[in-house]
Protein backbone atom coordinates (compact mmCIF):
# COMPACT_ATOMS: atom_id res chain seq x y z
CA UNK A 1 0.00 0.00 0.00
CA UNK A 2 1.13 3.65 -0.64
CA UNK A 3 0.76 5.55 1.86
CA UNK A 4 1.49 9.30 1.75
CA UNK A 5 1.92 11.70 4.34
CA UNK A 6 1.49 15.14 4.66
CA UNK A 7 3.52 16.97 7.17
CA UNK A 8 3.79 20.61 7.88
CA UNK A 9 6.60 22.51 9.63
CA UNK A 10 5.44 24.89 12.57
CA UNK A 11 7.63 27.21 15.04
CA UNK A 12 8.70 25.45 17.76
CA UNK A 13 6.10 25.16 20.60
CA UNK A 14 8.35 27.21 22.99
CA UNK A 15 9.16 30.38 20.10
CA UNK A 16 9.06 33.96 21.13
CA UNK A 17 6.73 35.27 18.62
CA UNK A 18 7.00 38.80 17.29
CA UNK A 19 4.28 40.29 14.61
CA UNK A 20 5.35 41.77 11.64
CA UNK A 21 5.60 45.15 10.86
CA UNK A 22 2.85 44.81 8.61
CA UNK A 23 1.10 43.48 11.50
CA UNK A 24 -0.70 40.36 9.49
CA UNK A 25 1.79 38.10 10.43
CA UNK A 26 4.92 36.29 12.80
CA UNK A 27 8.68 37.28 12.00
CA UNK A 28 9.57 34.04 10.90
CA UNK A 29 13.45 34.79 11.05
CA UNK A 30 15.44 33.50 13.47
CA UNK A 31 12.32 31.42 14.83
CA UNK A 32 13.16 27.25 15.39
CA UNK A 33 11.21 25.20 13.47
CA UNK A 34 9.54 21.54 14.30
CA UNK A 35 7.14 18.76 12.56
CA UNK A 36 3.88 20.22 13.42
CA UNK A 37 2.57 17.57 16.50
CA UNK A 38 0.02 15.36 15.04
CA UNK A 39 1.74 15.48 12.41
CA UNK A 40 4.36 13.55 13.86
CA UNK A 41 1.76 11.07 15.00
CA UNK A 42 0.41 10.59 11.56
CA UNK A 43 3.89 9.85 10.34
CA UNK A 44 4.40 7.05 13.15
CA UNK A 45 1.13 6.00 11.79
CA UNK A 46 1.98 5.17 8.13
CA UNK A 47 5.07 3.66 9.25
CA UNK A 48 3.45 1.50 11.64
CA UNK A 49 0.86 0.44 9.22
CA UNK A 50 3.52 0.01 6.41
CA UNK A 51 5.40 -2.54 9.35
CA UNK A 52 2.00 -4.60 9.88
CA UNK A 53 1.40 -4.98 6.28
CA UNK A 54 4.87 -6.18 5.65
CA UNK A 55 4.68 -4.71 2.27
CA UNK A 56 4.17 -1.11 0.69
CA UNK A 57 6.00 2.37 0.67
CA UNK A 58 5.53 5.42 3.12
CA UNK A 59 6.16 8.94 0.83
CA UNK A 60 6.15 12.09 3.50
CA UNK A 61 4.88 15.00 1.77
CA UNK A 62 5.59 18.90 2.84
CA UNK A 63 4.31 22.14 1.19
CA UNK A 64 6.88 24.93 2.14
CA UNK A 65 9.63 27.51 1.95
CA UNK A 66 13.71 25.64 1.62
CA UNK A 67 13.67 25.66 5.55
CA UNK A 68 10.97 22.89 5.13
CA UNK A 69 13.15 20.53 4.09
CA UNK A 70 14.01 19.84 7.73
CA UNK A 71 10.68 18.56 8.42
CA UNK A 72 11.19 16.27 5.21
CA UNK A 73 14.59 15.30 6.94
CA UNK A 74 12.96 14.45 10.16
CA UNK A 75 10.44 11.94 8.34
CA UNK A 76 12.88 10.31 6.55
CA UNK A 77 15.04 9.34 9.38
CA UNK A 78 11.95 8.50 11.21
CA UNK A 79 11.70 5.45 8.09
CA UNK A 80 10.27 7.30 5.49
CA UNK A 81 10.89 6.30 2.29
CA UNK A 82 10.73 8.99 -0.05
CA UNK A 83 10.19 12.82 0.36
CA UNK A 84 8.18 15.46 -1.93
CA UNK A 85 8.66 19.13 -1.03
CA UNK A 86 6.53 21.62 -2.41
CA UNK A 87 9.12 24.60 -2.06
CA UNK A 88 7.71 26.57 -5.89
CA UNK A 89 7.22 30.04 -4.78
CA UNK A 90 3.97 29.85 -6.54
CA UNK A 91 2.60 27.20 -3.75
CA UNK A 92 3.52 29.92 -0.75
CA UNK A 93 1.42 31.42 0.75
CA UNK A 94 -2.53 30.65 0.69
CA UNK A 95 -4.88 29.21 2.55
CA UNK A 96 -6.11 25.62 3.62
CA UNK A 97 -7.99 25.14 0.49
CA UNK A 98 -5.41 26.15 -1.87
CA UNK A 99 -2.73 23.70 0.24
CA UNK A 100 -5.56 21.14 0.37
CA UNK A 101 -5.84 21.41 -3.65
CA UNK A 102 -1.66 21.27 -3.75
CA UNK A 103 -2.11 18.04 -1.65
CA UNK A 104 -4.69 16.64 -3.87
CA UNK A 105 -2.57 16.69 -6.95
CA UNK A 106 -0.05 15.22 -4.75
CA UNK A 107 -2.47 12.41 -3.54
CA UNK A 108 -3.53 11.56 -7.22
CA UNK A 109 -0.20 11.81 -9.36
CA UNK A 110 1.25 9.31 -6.65
CA UNK A 111 -1.47 7.45 -6.71
CA UNK A 112 -1.69 6.68 -2.79
CA UNK A 113 -4.35 4.82 -1.09
CA UNK A 114 -4.34 6.04 2.17
CA UNK A 115 -3.40 9.87 3.19
CA UNK A 116 -2.47 10.68 6.48
CA UNK A 117 -2.44 14.15 7.79
CA UNK A 118 -2.02 15.55 11.35
CA UNK A 119 -5.34 17.08 12.60
CA UNK A 120 -4.52 20.59 13.03
CA UNK A 121 -1.53 22.90 12.23
CA UNK A 122 -0.54 24.31 15.80
CA UNK A 123 0.24 27.59 13.66
CA UNK A 124 -2.70 28.80 11.64
CA UNK A 125 -4.84 26.41 13.44
CA UNK A 126 -7.34 25.66 10.50
CA UNK A 127 -7.49 21.75 11.41
CA UNK A 128 -9.14 21.14 8.10
CA UNK A 129 -6.87 20.78 5.61
CA UNK A 130 -7.46 16.74 5.73
CA UNK A 131 -11.17 17.09 5.13
CA UNK A 132 -10.99 19.66 2.39
CA UNK A 133 -8.35 17.23 0.60
CA UNK A 134 -11.12 14.46 1.27
CA UNK A 135 -13.64 16.41 -0.61
CA UNK A 136 -11.61 17.11 -3.64
CA UNK A 137 -10.61 13.72 -3.95
CA UNK A 138 -13.67 12.55 -2.87
CA UNK A 139 -12.57 10.18 -0.62
CA UNK A 140 -13.96 9.30 2.56
CA UNK A 141 -12.36 10.68 5.76
CA UNK A 142 -12.04 10.31 9.34
CA UNK A 143 -11.34 13.39 11.84
CA UNK A 144 -9.16 12.80 14.92
CA UNK A 145 -8.38 9.06 14.59
CA UNK A 146 -7.20 7.16 17.12
CA UNK A 147 -6.38 3.60 16.07
CA UNK A 148 -6.40 2.21 12.17
CA UNK A 149 -6.18 -1.22 11.15
CA UNK A 150 -6.28 -2.57 7.56
CA UNK A 151 -8.82 -4.91 7.42
CA UNK A 152 -9.72 -6.79 4.22
CA UNK A 153 -8.91 -4.38 1.88
CA UNK A 154 -11.21 -1.49 4.59
CA UNK A 155 -9.93 0.66 7.40
CA UNK A 156 -10.87 -0.35 10.17
CA UNK A 157 -10.78 3.32 12.33
CA UNK A 158 -11.05 4.52 15.64
CA UNK A 159 -12.62 8.39 15.65
CA UNK A 160 -11.79 10.56 19.06
CA UNK A 161 -15.42 11.84 20.19
CA UNK A 162 -16.06 14.26 23.05
CA UNK A 163 -15.90 13.61 26.58
CA UNK A 164 -13.96 10.54 26.72
CA UNK A 165 -15.96 8.22 24.07
CA UNK A 166 -14.83 6.80 20.74
CA UNK A 167 -17.03 6.03 17.81
CA UNK A 168 -15.45 2.65 15.75
CA UNK A 169 -15.92 1.88 12.08
CA UNK A 170 -15.47 0.73 8.33
CA UNK A 171 -13.86 3.10 6.00
CA UNK A 172 -13.34 1.58 2.48
CA UNK A 173 -10.17 2.44 0.43
CA UNK A 174 -8.96 4.98 -0.77
CA UNK A 175 -9.08 7.44 2.17
CA UNK A 176 -7.78 10.03 3.95
CA UNK A 177 -7.06 9.86 7.63
CA UNK A 178 -6.79 13.24 9.93
CA UNK A 179 -4.57 11.55 12.71
CA UNK A 180 -4.74 12.81 16.68
CA UNK A 181 -2.16 13.24 18.65
CA UNK A 182 -1.42 10.58 21.05
CA UNK A 183 -2.38 7.62 18.71
CA UNK A 184 1.04 5.95 19.32
CA UNK A 185 4.49 6.66 20.68
CA UNK A 186 5.85 8.16 18.17
CA UNK A 187 9.82 6.66 17.49
CA UNK A 188 12.69 9.04 18.05
CA UNK A 189 15.36 9.28 15.40
CA UNK A 190 18.39 7.55 15.55
CA UNK A 191 22.06 8.42 14.43
CA UNK A 192 21.47 5.74 12.13
CA UNK A 193 18.20 7.03 10.97
CA UNK A 194 19.40 10.05 10.27
CA UNK A 195 22.56 8.83 8.16
CA UNK A 196 19.89 6.89 6.06
CA UNK A 197 17.93 9.88 5.52
CA UNK A 198 21.08 11.78 3.47
CA UNK A 199 20.71 8.94 0.99
CA UNK A 200 16.50 9.00 0.32
CA UNK A 201 15.54 10.53 -2.45
CA UNK A 202 13.32 13.95 -2.17
CA UNK A 203 11.50 15.32 -5.51
CA UNK A 204 10.68 18.94 -5.75
CA UNK A 205 7.06 18.78 -8.17
CA UNK A 206 6.20 21.85 -9.97
CA UNK A 207 2.41 23.04 -10.25
CA UNK A 208 3.02 22.20 -13.92
CA UNK A 209 4.20 19.03 -12.55
CA UNK A 210 1.39 18.42 -11.15
CA UNK A 211 -1.63 19.75 -13.07
CA UNK A 212 -2.07 23.15 -11.46
CA UNK A 213 -2.41 26.50 -12.27
CA UNK A 214 -0.55 28.86 -9.96
CA UNK A 215 -4.48 30.63 -9.91
CA UNK A 216 -5.65 28.35 -7.81
CA UNK A 217 -2.80 27.68 -5.42
CA UNK A 218 -0.71 29.93 -3.13
CA UNK A 219 -1.16 33.39 -2.25
CA UNK A 220 -3.06 33.96 -5.59
CA UNK A 221 -5.76 31.63 -5.17
CA UNK A 222 -6.15 31.82 -1.59
CA UNK A 223 -9.82 33.16 -0.53
CA UNK A 224 -9.47 33.63 3.33
CA UNK A 225 -7.42 37.09 4.33
CA UNK A 226 -5.85 37.99 7.39
CA UNK A 227 -6.57 42.07 7.59
CA UNK A 228 -4.58 41.89 10.97
CA UNK A 229 -3.49 40.03 14.06
CA UNK A 230 -2.45 41.66 17.19
CA UNK A 231 -1.90 39.56 20.67
CA UNK A 232 -4.97 39.46 22.30
CA UNK A 233 -6.65 42.11 25.30
CA UNK A 234 -5.89 40.69 28.61
CA UNK A 235 -9.42 39.37 29.13
CA UNK A 236 -9.65 37.74 32.19
CA UNK A 237 -8.98 39.49 35.88
CA UNK A 238 -6.06 37.66 36.99
CA UNK A 239 -4.53 39.31 39.77
CA UNK A 240 -0.34 38.01 39.46
CA UNK A 241 1.50 37.68 42.82
CA UNK A 242 4.70 39.58 41.99
CA UNK A 243 7.59 39.01 43.70
CA UNK A 244 11.26 38.60 43.28
CA UNK A 245 11.51 35.72 45.01
CA UNK A 246 9.37 32.94 44.77
CA UNK A 247 9.37 31.91 48.20
CA UNK A 248 7.69 35.37 49.10
CA UNK A 249 5.55 34.93 46.20
CA UNK A 250 4.32 31.58 47.45
CA UNK A 251 3.89 32.71 50.96
CA UNK A 252 1.85 35.55 49.89
CA UNK A 253 -0.29 32.85 47.60
CA UNK A 254 -0.94 31.01 50.39
CA UNK A 255 -2.40 33.64 52.47
CA UNK A 256 -4.53 34.73 49.47
CA UNK A 257 -5.91 30.97 49.13
CA UNK A 258 -6.84 30.54 52.71
CA UNK A 259 -7.87 34.40 53.21
CA UNK A 260 -9.70 35.95 50.25
CA UNK A 261 -10.65 32.83 48.49
CA UNK A 262 -10.90 30.54 51.46
CA UNK A 263 -10.29 27.53 49.26
CA UNK A 264 -7.78 25.73 51.56
CA UNK B 1 -32.79 39.91 -1.56
CA UNK B 2 -31.93 39.79 2.31
CA UNK B 3 -28.99 37.53 3.03
CA UNK B 4 -29.78 34.15 4.33
CA UNK B 5 -27.50 32.53 7.41
CA UNK B 6 -27.95 28.89 7.91
CA UNK B 7 -26.89 27.55 11.24
CA UNK B 8 -26.50 23.88 10.81
CA UNK B 9 -27.76 22.28 14.33
CA UNK B 10 -25.86 19.49 15.85
CA UNK B 11 -28.08 17.37 18.14
CA UNK B 12 -27.39 14.60 20.78
CA UNK B 13 -30.35 12.00 22.33
CA UNK B 14 -33.05 13.90 21.00
CA UNK B 15 -31.22 17.76 22.33
CA UNK B 16 -29.92 20.49 20.71
CA UNK B 17 -26.39 20.90 21.60
CA UNK B 18 -25.62 24.39 23.48
CA UNK B 19 -22.94 24.81 20.73
CA UNK B 20 -25.64 25.48 17.79
CA UNK B 21 -27.60 27.54 20.18
CA UNK B 22 -24.48 29.99 20.40
CA UNK B 23 -24.52 29.39 16.32
CA UNK B 24 -27.84 30.86 16.37
CA UNK B 25 -27.26 33.74 18.49
CA UNK B 26 -24.09 34.70 16.30
CA UNK B 27 -26.33 34.11 12.99
CA UNK B 28 -28.94 36.67 14.81
CA UNK B 29 -26.43 39.24 15.18
CA UNK B 30 -25.58 38.67 11.08
CA UNK B 31 -28.83 38.66 10.22
CA UNK B 32 -29.86 42.11 12.47
CA UNK B 33 -27.05 43.76 10.93
CA UNK B 34 -27.73 43.01 7.80
CA UNK B 35 -31.36 43.10 7.96
CA UNK B 36 -31.34 39.03 6.77
CA UNK B 37 -33.04 35.68 7.55
CA UNK B 38 -31.52 33.04 9.80
CA UNK B 39 -32.33 29.61 8.41
CA UNK B 40 -31.55 26.87 10.64
CA UNK B 41 -31.17 23.01 9.05
CA UNK B 42 -31.93 19.82 11.37
CA UNK B 43 -30.78 16.75 10.11
CA UNK B 44 -32.82 13.50 11.45
CA UNK B 45 -34.67 10.64 10.95
CA UNK B 46 -37.74 12.31 12.61
CA UNK B 47 -36.13 16.31 12.82
CA UNK B 48 -39.38 18.39 13.34
CA UNK B 49 -39.36 18.85 17.32
CA UNK B 50 -35.97 19.42 17.47
CA UNK B 51 -36.52 21.71 13.92
CA UNK B 52 -39.53 23.25 16.10
CA UNK B 53 -37.42 23.81 19.17
CA UNK B 54 -34.63 25.76 16.99
CA UNK B 55 -37.63 28.23 15.79
CA UNK B 56 -38.76 28.96 18.71
CA UNK B 57 -35.40 29.80 20.38
CA UNK B 58 -34.74 32.59 17.12
CA UNK B 59 -34.32 30.92 13.98
CA UNK B 60 -36.75 32.76 10.95
CA UNK B 61 -36.78 28.90 9.35
CA UNK B 62 -35.81 26.11 10.48
CA UNK B 63 -36.13 22.85 7.59
CA UNK B 64 -35.89 19.65 9.04
CA UNK B 65 -34.12 17.41 6.62
CA UNK B 66 -35.38 13.70 7.24
CA UNK B 67 -34.47 9.98 5.87
CA UNK B 68 -33.88 6.94 7.66
CA UNK B 69 -30.38 6.79 6.91
CA UNK B 70 -29.92 10.39 8.84
CA UNK B 71 -31.03 8.78 12.53
CA UNK B 72 -27.31 8.91 12.94
CA UNK B 73 -24.57 11.26 12.01
CA UNK B 74 -22.49 9.84 9.46
CA UNK B 75 -20.22 12.78 7.15
CA UNK B 76 -21.31 11.42 3.87
CA UNK B 77 -25.13 11.34 5.21
CA UNK B 78 -25.24 15.08 6.41
CA UNK B 79 -23.15 15.85 3.39
CA UNK B 80 -25.88 15.10 1.03
CA UNK B 81 -28.46 16.63 3.08
CA UNK B 82 -26.60 19.77 3.67
CA UNK B 83 -25.27 20.24 0.68
CA UNK B 84 -28.83 19.85 -1.13
CA UNK B 85 -30.34 22.67 0.97
CA UNK B 86 -27.08 24.84 0.36
CA UNK B 87 -27.92 24.37 -2.91
CA UNK B 88 -31.58 25.22 -2.76
CA UNK B 89 -31.65 28.29 -0.57
CA UNK B 90 -28.36 29.91 -1.05
CA UNK B 91 -27.12 31.34 2.03
CA UNK B 92 -24.39 34.25 2.53
CA UNK B 93 -22.82 32.38 5.48
CA UNK B 94 -23.02 28.79 6.75
CA UNK B 95 -22.19 28.75 10.24
CA UNK B 96 -21.61 25.65 12.70
CA UNK B 97 -20.61 25.31 16.11
CA UNK B 98 -16.84 23.96 16.13
CA UNK B 99 -17.36 20.40 17.72
CA UNK B 100 -15.82 17.21 16.55
CA UNK B 101 -18.97 16.78 14.30
CA UNK B 102 -18.39 20.08 12.65
CA UNK B 103 -14.87 19.51 11.73
CA UNK B 104 -15.79 16.27 10.34
CA UNK B 105 -17.60 16.94 8.18
CA UNK B 106 -18.21 20.80 7.28
CA UNK B 107 -15.01 20.93 4.89
CA UNK B 108 -16.50 18.11 2.95
CA UNK B 109 -19.43 20.55 2.16
CA UNK B 110 -17.49 23.72 1.80
CA UNK B 111 -14.77 21.36 -0.50
CA UNK B 112 -17.44 21.60 -3.18
CA UNK B 113 -17.71 24.88 -3.72
CA UNK B 114 -14.10 26.03 -3.15
CA UNK B 115 -13.97 27.58 -0.13
CA UNK B 116 -12.33 27.35 3.20
CA UNK B 117 -13.83 27.63 6.57
CA UNK B 118 -12.85 30.31 9.07
CA UNK B 119 -13.01 27.57 11.53
CA UNK B 120 -12.67 28.12 15.32
CA UNK B 121 -14.09 31.72 15.33
CA UNK B 122 -14.52 33.67 19.02
CA UNK B 123 -16.26 37.01 17.77
CA UNK B 124 -17.54 38.68 14.52
CA UNK B 125 -16.92 42.05 13.52
CA UNK B 126 -19.50 43.58 10.66
CA UNK B 127 -17.95 45.61 8.17
CA UNK B 128 -20.40 46.73 5.66
CA UNK B 129 -21.43 43.67 3.67
CA UNK B 130 -19.13 41.54 5.22
CA UNK B 131 -18.64 39.56 7.93
CA UNK B 132 -15.02 40.06 9.59
CA UNK B 133 -14.19 36.58 11.76
CA UNK B 134 -11.97 37.01 14.54
CA UNK B 135 -9.72 33.72 15.04
CA UNK B 136 -6.77 32.45 17.50
CA UNK B 137 -3.72 31.65 15.70
CA UNK B 138 -0.47 30.16 17.56
CA UNK B 139 -2.16 28.47 20.17
CA UNK B 140 -4.52 31.77 20.82
CA UNK B 141 -1.11 33.82 21.27
CA UNK B 142 -3.32 36.16 18.83
CA UNK B 143 -6.11 37.12 17.57
CA UNK B 144 -6.50 37.82 13.90
CA UNK B 145 -9.23 39.45 12.04
CA UNK B 146 -9.93 37.24 8.95
CA UNK B 147 -12.36 37.43 6.77
CA UNK B 148 -13.08 34.97 2.95
CA UNK B 149 -12.76 37.01 0.12
CA UNK B 150 -14.44 34.41 -2.50
CA UNK B 151 -18.22 34.25 -3.24
CA UNK B 152 -20.79 32.88 -0.94
CA UNK B 153 -21.76 30.60 0.34
CA UNK B 154 -19.14 31.45 3.14
CA UNK B 155 -18.55 29.08 6.31
CA UNK B 156 -17.69 29.54 9.94
CA UNK B 157 -17.39 27.40 13.12
CA UNK B 158 -17.27 29.10 16.19
CA UNK B 159 -15.63 28.16 19.23
CA UNK B 160 -17.67 27.06 22.99
CA UNK B 161 -18.66 29.90 24.89
CA UNK B 162 -17.62 32.94 22.22
CA UNK B 163 -20.90 33.63 21.58
CA UNK B 164 -23.26 33.44 24.51
CA UNK B 165 -27.14 32.08 23.92
CA UNK B 166 -28.40 33.47 26.85
CA UNK B 167 -30.04 36.38 25.31
CA UNK B 168 -32.18 34.04 22.84
CA UNK B 169 -35.98 34.51 22.68
CA UNK B 170 -38.13 31.83 24.33
CA UNK B 171 -40.93 32.37 21.78
CA UNK B 172 -39.46 33.29 18.79
CA UNK B 173 -42.10 32.22 16.05
CA UNK B 174 -40.08 30.61 13.60
CA UNK B 175 -41.40 28.82 11.12
CA UNK B 176 -40.74 24.86 10.36
CA UNK B 177 -40.78 23.16 7.18
CA UNK B 178 -40.04 19.48 6.76
CA UNK B 179 -38.25 18.44 3.25
CA UNK B 180 -37.99 14.46 2.70
CA UNK B 181 -34.55 14.33 1.62
CA UNK B 182 -32.98 11.98 -0.96
CA UNK B 183 -29.60 10.15 0.12
CA UNK B 184 -27.41 8.08 -1.84
CA UNK B 185 -26.80 5.13 0.48
CA UNK B 186 -24.28 3.40 -1.69
CA UNK B 187 -22.33 6.54 -1.20
CA UNK B 188 -22.34 6.27 3.16
CA UNK B 189 -18.80 5.16 3.42
CA UNK B 190 -18.06 5.07 6.72
CA UNK B 191 -20.15 2.24 8.43
CA UNK B 192 -20.37 2.98 12.40
CA UNK B 193 -20.04 -0.64 14.30
CA UNK B 194 -19.99 1.25 17.74
CA UNK B 195 -19.90 4.15 19.71
CA UNK B 196 -18.37 3.10 23.22
CA UNK B 197 -16.72 4.82 26.31
CA UNK B 198 -13.14 5.16 26.22
CA UNK B 199 -12.37 2.46 28.73
CA UNK B 200 -10.19 4.05 31.57
CA UNK B 201 -12.65 5.41 33.96
CA UNK B 202 -10.14 4.54 37.32
CA UNK B 203 -9.86 8.42 37.92
CA UNK B 204 -13.06 10.66 38.87
CA UNK B 205 -11.83 13.56 39.17
CA UNK B 206 -15.39 15.55 38.92
CA UNK B 207 -15.48 14.87 42.92
CA UNK B 208 -12.30 16.67 43.64
CA UNK B 209 -12.00 19.55 46.04
CA UNK B 210 -8.82 20.27 45.09
CA UNK B 211 -7.04 19.21 41.61
CA UNK B 212 -3.56 19.89 40.91
CA UNK B 213 -2.65 19.53 37.15
CA UNK B 214 0.60 19.61 35.30
CA UNK B 215 1.23 20.35 31.76
CA UNK B 216 3.84 20.05 29.13
CA UNK B 217 5.99 22.59 30.83
CA UNK B 218 6.59 20.10 33.13
CA UNK B 219 9.39 18.58 30.91
CA UNK B 220 9.71 14.91 32.00
CA UNK B 221 7.41 12.19 33.79
CA UNK B 222 10.39 12.39 36.68
CA UNK B 223 9.48 16.31 36.69
CA UNK B 224 5.46 15.88 36.35
CA UNK B 225 5.56 13.14 39.28
CA UNK B 226 7.59 15.34 41.51
CA UNK B 227 6.42 18.84 41.40
CA UNK B 228 2.27 17.60 40.92
CA UNK B 229 3.16 14.88 43.31
CA UNK B 230 4.78 17.06 45.63
CA UNK B 231 2.17 19.66 45.42
CA UNK B 232 -1.28 17.62 45.17
CA UNK B 233 0.07 15.57 48.42
CA UNK B 234 0.90 19.33 50.27
CA UNK B 235 -3.09 20.15 48.82
CA UNK B 236 -4.50 16.73 49.41
CA UNK B 237 -5.46 17.25 45.90
CA UNK B 238 -6.25 14.81 42.95
CA UNK B 239 -4.15 15.01 39.97
CA UNK B 240 -5.20 15.93 36.36
CA UNK B 241 -3.22 16.94 33.38
CA UNK B 242 -3.55 18.25 30.21
CA UNK B 243 -3.22 15.86 26.91
CA UNK B 244 0.52 16.26 25.77
CA UNK B 245 1.16 14.53 29.45
CA UNK B 246 -1.07 11.70 28.57
CA UNK B 247 -0.02 11.77 24.93
CA UNK B 248 3.37 11.17 26.06
CA UNK B 249 2.61 8.88 28.69
CA UNK B 250 3.42 10.27 31.97
CA UNK B 251 -0.09 9.13 33.30
CA UNK B 252 -2.84 7.41 31.98
CA UNK B 253 -5.91 9.43 29.98
CA UNK B 254 -8.23 9.07 33.00
CA UNK B 255 -6.54 11.75 34.33
CA UNK B 256 -6.93 13.88 31.39
CA UNK B 257 -9.00 17.41 31.99
CA UNK B 258 -10.63 18.27 29.08
CA UNK B 259 -12.65 18.61 25.71
CA UNK B 260 -11.16 15.28 25.17
CA UNK B 261 -11.01 14.02 29.04
CA UNK B 262 -12.90 15.13 32.16
CA UNK B 263 -14.91 18.51 33.08
CA UNK B 264 -13.81 19.53 36.88
CA UNK B 265 -15.66 21.65 39.44
CA UNK B 266 -13.44 21.58 41.98
CA UNK B 267 -13.06 24.24 44.60
CA UNK B 268 -9.18 25.38 43.56
CA UNK B 269 -7.53 23.93 40.50
CA UNK B 270 -3.84 24.51 39.90
CA UNK B 271 -2.29 24.65 36.39
CA UNK B 272 1.10 23.85 36.30
CA UNK B 273 2.85 24.77 32.86
CA UNK B 274 -0.31 24.80 31.14
CA UNK B 275 -0.55 26.84 28.62
CA UNK B 276 -4.24 27.35 28.65
CA UNK B 277 -5.60 25.92 25.36
CA UNK B 278 -9.22 26.51 24.68
CA UNK B 279 -9.69 22.34 24.36
CA UNK B 280 -8.06 22.69 28.36
CA UNK B 281 -10.04 25.31 29.26
CA UNK B 282 -13.54 23.79 28.66
CA UNK B 283 -12.55 21.35 31.34
CA UNK B 284 -11.73 23.78 34.16
CA UNK B 285 -14.59 26.74 33.37
CA UNK B 286 -16.65 25.04 36.69
CA UNK B 287 -13.86 25.88 39.09
CA UNK B 288 -14.26 28.37 41.62
CA UNK B 289 -10.99 29.37 42.18
CA UNK B 290 -7.86 28.79 39.40
CA UNK B 291 -4.14 29.15 40.59
CA UNK B 292 -1.65 29.08 37.24
CA UNK B 293 1.85 28.47 37.54
CA UNK B 294 3.49 29.61 33.81
CA UNK B 295 6.69 30.95 32.93
CA UNK B 296 5.31 32.35 29.86
CA UNK B 297 3.12 35.92 31.30
CA UNK B 298 1.23 35.52 27.85
CA UNK B 299 -0.34 32.39 28.31
CA UNK B 300 -3.98 32.13 28.03
CA UNK B 301 -4.15 30.10 31.26
CA UNK B 302 -3.56 33.85 32.72
CA UNK B 303 -7.08 34.98 31.20
CA UNK B 304 -9.07 32.26 33.02
CA UNK B 305 -6.95 32.23 36.31
CA UNK B 306 -8.02 34.31 39.91
CA UNK B 307 -4.04 34.19 40.76
CA UNK B 308 -1.35 33.91 38.98
CA UNK B 309 2.58 33.68 39.35
CA UNK B 310 5.00 33.83 36.33
CA UNK B 311 7.76 31.42 37.12
CA UNK B 312 9.42 28.61 35.98
CA UNK B 313 7.84 24.95 37.98
CA UNK B 314 10.92 23.80 39.08
CA UNK B 315 11.18 27.03 41.81
CA UNK B 316 7.79 28.12 42.24
CA UNK B 317 6.57 24.53 43.30
CA UNK B 318 8.83 23.85 46.40
CA UNK B 319 8.14 27.12 47.34
CA UNK B 320 4.70 27.07 47.32
CA UNK B 321 4.78 23.10 49.25
CA UNK B 322 6.96 25.05 51.89
CA UNK B 323 4.55 27.60 52.57
CA UNK B 324 1.44 25.53 52.46
CA UNK B 325 3.29 23.32 55.44
CA UNK B 326 4.55 26.48 57.09
CA UNK B 327 0.44 27.87 57.06
CA UNK B 328 -0.48 23.96 58.44
CA UNK B 329 2.18 24.19 61.16
CA UNK B 330 1.14 27.54 62.52
C1 LIG C 1 -9.57 17.81 19.16
C2 LIG C 1 -8.64 18.16 20.25
C3 LIG C 1 -8.94 17.77 21.55
C4 LIG C 1 -8.10 18.13 22.59
N1 LIG C 1 -8.45 17.77 23.86
C5 LIG C 1 -7.68 18.22 24.88
C6 LIG C 1 -8.04 17.93 26.24
O1 LIG C 1 -9.05 17.26 26.54
N2 LIG C 1 -7.23 18.39 27.23
C7 LIG C 1 -6.11 19.12 26.97
O2 LIG C 1 -5.42 19.52 27.92
N3 LIG C 1 -5.74 19.40 25.70
C8 LIG C 1 -6.50 18.95 24.66
N4 LIG C 1 -6.10 19.22 23.38
C9 LIG C 1 -4.77 19.82 23.15
C10 LIG C 1 -4.75 21.33 23.32
O3 LIG C 1 -5.08 21.95 22.09
C11 LIG C 1 -3.33 21.79 23.70
O4 LIG C 1 -2.41 21.35 22.74
C12 LIG C 1 -2.89 21.27 25.08
O5 LIG C 1 -3.88 21.54 26.04
C13 LIG C 1 -1.59 21.92 25.48
O6 LIG C 1 -1.12 21.30 26.64
P1 LIG C 1 -0.07 22.04 27.59
O7 LIG C 1 -0.65 23.32 28.04
O8 LIG C 1 0.35 21.07 28.60
O9 LIG C 1 1.19 22.25 26.62
P2 LIG C 1 1.72 23.57 25.90
O10 LIG C 1 0.66 24.24 25.15
O11 LIG C 1 2.95 23.17 25.20
O12 LIG C 1 2.09 24.54 27.12
C14 LIG C 1 3.13 24.35 27.99
C15 LIG C 1 3.19 25.57 28.88
O13 LIG C 1 4.16 25.37 29.88
C16 LIG C 1 4.87 26.58 30.06
N5 LIG C 1 6.17 26.21 30.59
C17 LIG C 1 7.19 25.59 29.95
N6 LIG C 1 8.19 25.36 30.79
C18 LIG C 1 7.84 25.87 31.99
C19 LIG C 1 8.47 25.95 33.26
N7 LIG C 1 9.68 25.44 33.47
N8 LIG C 1 7.80 26.54 34.27
C20 LIG C 1 6.55 27.07 34.08
N9 LIG C 1 5.92 27.01 32.91
C21 LIG C 1 6.55 26.41 31.87
C22 LIG C 1 4.91 27.23 28.72
O14 LIG C 1 5.06 28.64 28.85
C23 LIG C 1 3.55 26.85 28.14
O15 LIG C 1 2.58 27.84 28.43
C24 LIG C 1 -6.93 18.87 22.32
C25 LIG C 1 -6.63 19.23 21.02
C26 LIG C 1 -7.45 18.90 19.98
C27 LIG C 1 -7.11 19.34 18.59
N1 LIG D 1 1.79 23.17 4.25
C1 LIG D 1 1.41 21.91 4.49
N2 LIG D 1 2.13 20.87 3.98
C2 LIG D 1 1.74 19.59 4.22
N3 LIG D 1 0.69 19.26 4.97
C3 LIG D 1 -0.05 20.24 5.50
C4 LIG D 1 0.26 21.61 5.28
N4 LIG D 1 -0.66 22.37 5.93
C5 LIG D 1 -1.50 21.50 6.55
N5 LIG D 1 -1.14 20.22 6.28
C6 LIG D 1 -1.77 18.98 6.82
O1 LIG D 1 -3.09 19.27 7.23
C7 LIG D 1 -3.23 19.09 8.65
C8 LIG D 1 -4.18 20.11 9.22
O2 LIG D 1 -3.71 21.40 8.96
P1 LIG D 1 -4.60 22.72 9.12
O3 LIG D 1 -5.85 22.51 8.39
O4 LIG D 1 -3.75 23.81 8.58
O5 LIG D 1 -4.82 22.87 10.60
C9 LIG D 1 -1.81 19.18 9.18
O6 LIG D 1 -1.72 18.49 10.41
C10 LIG D 1 -1.02 18.53 8.05
O7 LIG D 1 -1.10 17.12 8.11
Amino acid sequence: MKILVCIKQVPDKDARLVLDDAGRGIVQADLNWEVNESDRYAVETGLRLKQTLGQGEVVVCTLGPDRARKALNTALAMGADRGIHLSDPDYRGGDPMTVARVLAAVARSEQAELVLCGTRSDDEGYGQTPILLAGLLDRPAVFLTMGVEVQDGSLKVIRELEAGRQEESIVPLPAVLAIQSGIYEVRYTSLKGIMAAKRKKVTQPTPTELGLSSDQIGGTGQRIEVLSMAPPEAGGHCEFIEADKPDVAARELVEKLRREAKVI
Amino acid sequence: MSKKILVVVEHEEGKIRRGSLEALAAARQLAEAWGGQVIGAVAADQATSLAEEFARRGADQVVALEHPALARYTPDGYRQAIAGLIEEIAPEWVLMAHTYLAQDMLPLVSAASGAPVLSDCVGVEIDGERAVFLRQPYDAKFVARTVDNGPAPHFATLQSGAFPADDLPENHGGTVSTHAVEIDAAALRREVLEVREVGDRTVDLSASEVVVAGGRGLGSKEKFDELVGSLAQALGAAIGASRPVVDSEWLPHAHQIGSSGQAITPKLYVALGISGAIQHVVGIRGAQCIVAINRDKEAPIFNEATYGIVGDVAEVVPALVAAIEEARAQ
